[in-house]
Parts: structure tokens; C-alpha cells; sequence
């Protein structure tokens, strides 16, 4: 296990820094360079003067190592635009994020393995049918239109839900105010990860549901919620595992959308607004704290997988 | 235990048929339409409803729907189909190279795939798009490079499964060259996930072009595509409701018939594999 764990981690401080380097190089690479988007107006001489203050005169490689050297040490810089600290802007809006993402992601979850198990348990029934066309649908729906139409609905026909921001203006804070504000969010931000995980779920199911433990289990006359919940789903769960690490990562990619249609203020609608005003402190800083959350997220996702499944270790560690 | 492939394959015909209608729709369409996409008419009054001259009425500048829309899709089916290829291209050099070589070569492929991978592709077409310009070939390789991962990571489990066959073997025991190896003999059998991947991945990426149109990152007005479209009649609302219809309906029966093409060519070319649809 030590062998395993040592591998996931040399793993992911590789990605990691490919992951700085590919940032870096990719705004050097934009027409103009990082100058450029201080002002672009500026005359030469300001320029100049500019690019030598800020070192952006140097080569490539030696700015690269001064810019990982604060970086380490936990600066991300000055966002251009806001005039706040990169690392203050994201730690404010974070935690909006997170929350957005777990109770999405505790929603799909819960919601696509249910169906997903009722489907696959009776085949081919109209509620099988329908769950599956309902994926398909969900997978097919751009989900800023989504969520546009539930506003349209929820908020402008019923007047039932409040259409943006996270809590009421009025400045009360009760759970139930603040929980209406996470209804429509959460269904935009789950609706993609739901329909993959019953469509996953599903065919997991079916598979377990038709080996022969389970014949044995049925002939021995077990209790057939029972055979269900402890013998089926416990085996099918092992692959429902492995796109949790998919569908955490799009969690962070789908808040993007979601938090502009909803005007949430997490890290998604900021990474919108960083990048229009071409913010690039910011831009580099969102990404590579999008990074660093996605790959902890994979290691935590590895390690659960090690610990079910005693195969995966001897694997990763040979 | 499955659902019998038969209805499968039913709904991934009729798919087959809705998706080169939208095809034709897109591409010859705009011939038999007499009036421009883009240009402002200023005798055609903005909102009009459906007639005999404008099918699908006309949008906020008083421009044919119908026609912008038959543009919109060549813009949108262009990009999709493109930035696949891309993807597909990257993905299985990348896959190919890895399971086949192996070694260090394989090591770094990989751990290039898992980089891409750990940033949300979201931030990167962000960073890509705002950097170099959202123009349609910018756009096009801003979501191939963010698209080619799981064809890479699928292809290369292939080539792994593959490599340890005795007709490889065989092939390499008789002297065949690498180069001819991978075209002659791997590349046939690998194929057919290639095709699976990538149907289902075109679905994908014109769901991503419209989202981008949706954060002004998308094809730039006044040149139509159906994100844009959707996205600018959001404004309109009110006014005319139906011009959020259109598109919407394009968008999603398009999306919608790749989707069931690809399940359908999944049950028919890799029969073995699972139905698990990982994107």
C-alpha cells in the first residue's frame, strides 16, 4: 500500500508541474505576450519600461523558475483588474464553489444510482424506458438552455425560486432561504453527471444482475431486495467508482456555466470574468487551483479504489 | 440481459436519417434561400412572423431565420466535426505511440494525458480563447485539444490488449516493419472504438461550442451559429418567444441523433465492450 500511495503521489507532482509549465507557456505564447495585456495602448518606451520592471524582459526559462519560486511559497500575484490578491480573490469564492459542487454531486449521485438500479432491475418496463430516454436527453440539452428555461419557469411564471446569486438580498440567512437559492444550481450543475451515472449504474447492473452468483443466490430463495442492495449493487459499485474521478473534475468545468446562467460567486464565474478582462494573474491562478483540486480529488478517488479492490494495489505498485 | 440491439439499431437508423437531414438542411439548404445570413435588410421588418416569404419568420434586425439557421449548422457541424478529427487525430497518435513503444515514452505520454485531464476543460478553452482570439479555427483547436484524452486512453488500451495477440507476434516474427505494423494490422482492429469514441464525442463538442457562445467565447455574431442564436434571443424573450425555439430544436436533435448513432454503432462494431459511455 506505502508502494502504491509513493506512486499516485510522484504521479501527481508530475502533472502538477506539467500542469504549471503548460499555463506558463501558454500565456507566453499569446500574441503580444503577458505585456500586452496590462494596456494594450501603451506607447514603447512605456512598454519597455513595463516589461524590464515587471522582468518581463528575461528569458523564458529563468522567468518561469522565479514565478514557480513564489508561486511555492504560496503567491499567485496581483489580479490586474480587481486590484485585490490573486490567492484572496480565489479563497473568497472557493468555498461558493465547493458547496455548489458537493451537494450537485451528492444529488446526482444519489439520485442517478437509484434509478440507475431500478431500471436495470426490471428491464425493458416503462420506467426503465423512460429513465433511459431521459438520460439521453439529459445528455443532449446544452445546460446553459437548461437553465434559462428553469428560470423561465421556476422563477418567472411561478415566482417560486429566486433566479440568481446565493443568498436573499434581504439579508436573512435561514437554511430553507439560502437552500431555495441551491434548487435550481444544483439540477443545472447535476443534470449531465445524473445522466451518465444512471446510464453507468444501469449497465453495471444489468451485467452483475445476470452472473451466477446471483442465479445462486436466487436458488437458494435469499430475499430478492436482498440479493439486490447486498449482493448486486455492492459488486456494481466498484465501476460506479471509477467515473466518480470523471464526474468530480466536470463538477469544477460545469460550474463555469452554471454560476454565470445562476450568478453564482464561486470560482466558475470568476474564471468568466478573469478571462474576458484578460486578467492573466488570475487566469494562471484559477487554473492551476482548478488542478490542484481535480488531481487531489483523483488521488482520493485511487485510493478508495485500492482500498475496495486489493487488485488495483498490487497493479499500481508492480 | 440487454435491451435487444434491434431497437437499437432501429432508433440508431432513424437517427442516421434525422442527422443527414440536418446535414442537408445545413449545407444545400442556403441555395435555395434567396436572402443573406447576415446582411440587414432594412425593408423586412424585425420580428416577423412566419409568412410565404419567411418560413420561420425573421429575428431582431429583421434577418430570415430559416436561413440563419441552415448557416448556423454548417458553422456548428463544421466546428463539431472538425475539432473531432482533431481529437481523434491527437488521441490516437498519442494512444498508439504509448501502448506500442512503451517505456519512458509511454510514461510521459500518459502523464500528459492525466495533465489535460486534471484541468477542467472549461479553464483551458477559457485561457486558449481569451488569449488568441475566439475565432472559429481557434475555437475549433481550443476544444480538440481539450477533447482528445479518452480516445488516447482508450486506443492505447487497445493497442496493450492487442499487442499481446499471436497474429501481432506473428506479423513481427516475419519481419514486418513498424510503420506497417501499426497501419496494416493494429489500426484496422482498433478502428472500430476510434468510430464509437468519436460519434459520441462530436455530440459532445457541439454541446461544448454552444456553451462557449453562451460565455461570448463561441463563433462571434453576425456570423450565425446555432449557439449564438439561442444565446441572442435569450434577450428577445418576450418579444418572440419562438426564436429561442429554433435553435434550441437544431441543437438538440442534432446532439440527440450523434448521441443514438453512436450507441447504436457501439452494440454494432465492439459488441464486447460495455455500455459505459465515459467522456
Amino acid at each position: 500500500m506505502t508502494r502504491f500511495l509513493a506512486a499516485r503521489v510522484t504521479g501527481m507532482l508530475v502533472v502538477l508541474f506539467l500542469v504549471t509549465v503548460g499555463t506558463f507557456v501558454l500565456i507566453h505564447l499569446a500574441p503580444g505576450g503577458p505585456s500586452v495585456m496590462i494596456n494594450p495602448d501603451l506607447s514603447r518606451e512605456d512598454m519597455l519600461r513595463i516589461q524590464r520592471n515587471l522582468g518581463l524582459d528575461q528569458p523564458l526559462h529563468v522567468q518561469y523558475v522565479r514565478w514557480l519560486n513564489t508561486l511555492l511559497r504560496g503567491d499567485l500575484g496581483f489580479s490586474l483588474n480587481f486590484g485585490a490578491r490573486v490567492s484572496s480573490l480565489i479563497w473568497d469564492r472557493l468555498p461558493n464553489t465547493v458547496y455548489l459542487g458537493v451537494v450537485a454531486f451528492l444529488f446526482s449521485t444519489a439520485l442517478g444510482i437509484s434509478l440507475g438500479v431500478l431500471s436495470a432491475v426490471r428491464p425493458r418496463s416503462p420506467l426503465d424506458y423512460s429513465v433511459t430516454t431521459a438520460a439521453f436527453m439529459g445528455l443532449s440539452v446544452p445546460p446553459f438552455w437548461f437553465g434559462l428555461l428553469l428560470i423561465l419557469v421556476f422563477s418567472v411564471f411561478l415566482q417560486a425560486l429566486p433566479s440568481s446569486g446565493m443568498f436573499p438580498t434581504d439579508g436573512t440567512r435561514g437554511i430553507l432561504a439560502v437552500a431555495r437559492h441551491f434548487v435550481m444550481p444544483v439540477l443545472v450543475l447535476g443534470l449531465l453527471n445524473l445522466a451518465e451515472i444512471t446510464r453507468y449504474t444501469r449497465s453495471a447492473m444489468l451485467e452483475a444482475l445476470g452472473s451466477d452468483y446471483i442465479r445462486t443466490a436466487r436458488a437458494k430463495g435469499l430475499n430478492p431486495v436482498r440479493i439486490v442492495v447486498a449482493h448486486a449493487l455492492k459488486n456494481s459499485l466498484l465501476p460506479v467508482l471509477t467515473i466518480l474521478g470523471v464526474v468530480l473534475p466536470r463538477l469544477l468545468g460545469g460550474a463555469v456555466v452554471t454560476e454565470s446562467v445562476f450568478g453564482w460567486p464561486g470560482i466558475g464565474r470568476l474564471a468568466v470574468q478573469a478571462a474576458q478582462t484578460r486578467d492573466y494573474p488570475l487566469v494562471m491562478g484559477l487554473t492551476l487551483v482548478a488542478a490542484v483540486m481535480v488531481v487531489s480529488i483523483n488521488l482520493v478517488v485511487d485510493l478508495l479504489y485500492a482500498v475496495v479492490d486489493p487488485r488495483v494495489r498490487r497493479e499500481g505498485a508492480g | 440481459m440487454r435491451r435487444p440491439p434491434v431497437l437499437r439499431m432501429r432508433l440508431g437508423l432513424l437517427s442516421v436519417f434525422a442527422l443527414a437531414a440536418a446535414v442537408l438542411f445545413s449545407v444545400v439548404g442556403p441555395f435555395f434561400v434567396p436572402y443573406s445570413p447576415t446582411e440587414v435588410d432594412i425593408r423586412t421588418p424585425p420580428f416577423g412572423a412566419a409568412s410565404r416569404e419567411h418560413p420561420l419568420g425573421t429575428d431582431e434586425l429583421g434577418r430570415d431565420v430559416l436561413v440563419r439557421l441552415m448557416h448556423g449548422g454548417r458553422v456548428d457541424l463544421l466546428v463539431g466535426g472538425v475539432a473531432m478529427l482533431v481529437a481523434v487525430l491527437v488521441g490516437t497518435s498519442v494512444g498508439l505511440v504509448g501502448g506500442l513503444i512503451g517505456g519512458w515514452s509511454d510514461f510521459l505520454l500518459m502523464r500528459t494525458t492525466d495533465t489535460f485531464m486534471s484541468i477542467p476543460a472549461f479553464f483551458i478553452m477559457l485561457n486558449i480563447l481569451t488569449l488568441f482570439g475566439p475565432t472559429v479555427p481557434n475555437i475549433v483547436l481550443a476544444i480538440g485539444i481539450t477533447s482528445w484524452m479518452n480516445v488516447a486512453r482508450v486506443i492505447r488500451a487497445e493497442v496493450l490488449k492487442l499487442k499481446g495477440l499471436d497474429y501481432i507476434e506473428a506479423a513481427r516474427a516475419l519481419g514486418v516493419a513498424t510503420p506497417r505494423l501499426i497501419l496494416a494490422h493494429l489500426l484496422p482492429n482498433v478502428m472500430p472504438s476510434v468510430i464509437v469514441a468519436s460519434t459520441l464525442g462530436v455530440a459532445w463538442v457541439i454541446l461544448v461550442s454552444t456553451s462557449l457562445s453562451y460565455l461570448g467565447l463561441g463563433v462571434q455574431p453576425p456570423t450565425p451559429s446555432w449557439g449564438n442564436m439561442l444565446t441572442n434571443s435569450q434577450n428577445y424573450f418576450w418579444v418572440d418567444p419562438v426564436l429561442v425555439v429554433y435553435p434550441g430544436l437544431m441543437i438538440i436533435l442534432t446532439v440527440l441523433s450523434t448521441n443514438f448513432i453512436g450507441e447504436a454503432l457501439r452494440d454494432a462494431l465492439t459488441p464486447g465492450s460495455r455500455d459505459y459511455s465515459l467522456r
